[in-house]
């Protein structure tokens, strides 16, 4: 049972994985507006990955805002939206 | 019905002007932006303060073809000192193990007065650490570092804590978002520019 439940929490973190951001700002990526530059990937690789199309996905939210900010920035289409967790604001794109 | 030709002829001149004014206005709303993201903060610049010419030039101290250009980036600036500036940018290339590592060695020894010359070092010496592990290439720069009166232990340090990360960082971010996906990728006075075309293109700009 215990082994049942541990591998259902693996799927979970592998479809949403650790999304809970440790700073102020959230970032989460726009998949239709997504080119694949990788640019967030090379800014921010503890946060952004590119999956099996060449998209822009999610895969922590453990890093600085500064650098959460600047890899959002980066983005040519800008495809990630950075939001203020503890008032909703969105802060890129402005 | 004999007006109907003109009804449509004013409609279709009127769309054609506040679409040719929407874009006009598009675009110098969106220069200064773009002239920023092309520049920087200029922090590593030479050459002319008031330059007729300028040029940036997005790099990455691993990159072959960057440490290729040089001679010729240096040829341009030094014979004409007096209208280009010349601006360096990092846009460490994620396949070459070492250039952000030398992207932030360069930031440490700019934060001394010595970027310029730690730039011609990096690139003189790439083959000698290109290939090492990011412990022995942090060691190798420290070296560097010290050759040219920056303390050592400063430059390890620096790079252990990543001191000037955000600064390489905010490099890279510019260049993502001009859409640079290669390196060297150059601009003359906000323009992309191919390298065989800069040498001609700055010429022309000081005739």
């Amino acid at each position: 049972m215990a082994v049942t439940q541990g591998s259902n929490l693996a799927s979970d973190n592998a479809a949403e994985p650790n999304t809970t951001a440790t700073g102020k700002y959230k970032v989460t990526v726009l998949r239709d507006k997504c080119i694949g530059a990788a640019s967030c990937v090379a800014i921010a690789p503890k946060v952004f990955a590119l999956d099996s199309e060449q998209k822009a996905v999610i895969i922590g939210q453990d890093e600085l805002d500064d650098v959460k900010l600047l890899a959002a920035q980066s983005c040519p289409t800008a495809a990630i939206v950075v939001t203020d967790i503890e008032t909703g604001e969105q802060v890129w794109p402005k | 019905m004999k007006n109907i030709p003109l009804l449509l002829g004013t409609i279709l001149a009127t769309l054609a002007l506040v679409v040719g004014v929407a874009v006009i206005f598009s675009k110098k709303a969106n220069a200064p932006i773009e002239m920023t993201r092309v520049v920087g903060d200029t922090t590593n610049a030479t050459g002319s303060a008031q330059p007729v010419a300028t040029i940036v030039e997005f790099s990455d101290f691993q990159c072959p073809a960057c440490k290729a250009v040089q001679p010729l980036v240096k040829e341009i600036v030094d014979k004409n000192l007096d209208k280009v500036r010349f601006i360096y940018r990092h846009y460490p290339l994620p396949q070459h193990q070492n250039a952000q590592l030398a992207a932030l060695a360069a930031e440490t020894a700019a934060s001394v007065g010595k970027f310029w010359q730690y730039h011609d070092v990096l690139f003189e010496t790439q083959s000698d650490w290109e290939k090492l592990s990011n412990d022995d290439a942090a060691k190798k720069f420290a070296e560097y570092a010290q050759s040219m009166g920056i303390p050592s232990e400063l430059m390890q340090q620096s790079l252990k804590t990543k001191t000037f990360e955000q600064r390489v960082l905010k490099d890279m971010s510019d260049a993502g978002a001009l859409g640079v996906s290669s390196t060297p990728t150059f601009y003359l006075n906000g323009q992309k520019m191919q390298i065989d075309q800069l040498q001609a293109a700055v010429e022309n700009l000081l005739k």
